[in-house]
């Protein structure tokens, strides 16, 4: 018999390539019985949903800003700025 | 190197610019992809490497940027390719071991709950449109252990399909489950308790 950790993973794997028709089933049917489970398919649904969003989120500039470790470093920005103009001149 | 082939609308026409002063880009774009390869390869030094490679990359395409793409998009499109360059030049491995989750603790012997997960208030929908909730997404892949952030971030890496991930970190099909499985216990974990814990006090 199957466990709730033996479901979780299903779950998971259920995001990525999707379920066999049997799997699926009993998939289903113990999320009906099991709150628990539910509430992880739940969340794991979201997860993968911003997953997907945090292309879109970095590519627009729009992730969060202030954080220190999330900035470039000074002597980081340096280089950079050194690298570019002297491949641009050289 | 563009892999921008979007066709232009009318109204678009307006919005092109040229490709901007070289010099310029670090102050335009800097932080956003390094941001970007931080997030994706979990190391400062990494990332920084990364984004340099990208401008120097940039800077000899230039004359490629067709202007179709945002100038912005046109660079997260070079430097998705040299993160996963330098995904596989590491292996995938930016930290060491997988171990340190308290996934274990999870479940009992028998795959039996034993913490349950915990309610999240309200519409979790509405936090994808909050700043703190991203950053607190960051701060969670972070605190992952490296091969399980490195196979969650190239599995959601789209320019990649599944089969590619296996290829680049050199494991198994058996193996990305396992990991991604783990890694999305862990991320869960790691929003409820960072993230959606005000329900903590209400139950």
């Amino acid at each position: 018999m199957l466990s709730c950790k033996d479901f979780s993973e299903m779950m998971s794997r259920s995001l990525d390539r999707g379920l066999g028709p049997v799997e699926l089933v009993r998939l289903r049917t113990h999320l009906l019985l099991c709150p628990p489970c539910a509430r992880l398919q739940q969340q794991m649904r979201f997860l993968h949903q911003a997953a997907r969003m945090l292309e879109t989120v970095e590519a627009s500039g729009d992730g969060e800003r202030g954080s220190p470790e999330l900035t470039l470093s000074p002597e980081a920005r340096e280089a950079l700025l050194r690298a570019l103009t002297e491949k641009r001149e050289g | 190197m563009t892999s921008e082939k979007v066709s232009v609308s009318d109204e678009e026409q307006g919005d092109h610019e040229p490709l901007s002063d070289p010099a310029s880009w670090v102050d335009r774009h800097g932080d956003a992809l390094f941001r970007y390869a931080r997030l994706h390869l979990g190391d400062q030094a990494a990332a920084e490497d990364v984004v340099q490679e990208t401008f120097l990359a940039a800077l000899r395409a230039r004359g490629t940027f067709a202007g179709l793409a945002s100038e912005r998009s046109w660079l997260v499109g070079i430097l998705k390719h040299k993160i996963a360059d330098s995904l596989r030049a590491a292996g995938g491995v930016r930290t060491a071991g997988d171990e340190g989750c308290e996934l274990d603790g999870l479940f009992d012997g028998h795959g039996k709950w034993k913490a349950r997960p915990r309610r999240w208030e309200g519409d979790p929908k509405a936090a994808l449109e909050q700043k703190e909730f991203w950053a607190a997404f960051h701060g969670c892949l972070a605190r992952l252990p490296g091969r399980l952030a490195a196979v969650f971030s190239l599995t959601y890496l789209d320019a990649l399909g599944g089969g590619d991930v296996c290829q680049m970190l050199d494991i198994t099909e058996a193996n990305l489950w396992v990991s991604l499985y783990r890694a999305r216990l862990g991320l869960v974990r790691c929003l409820e308790a960072n993230w959606f814990r005000g329900e903590r006090n209400k139950r």
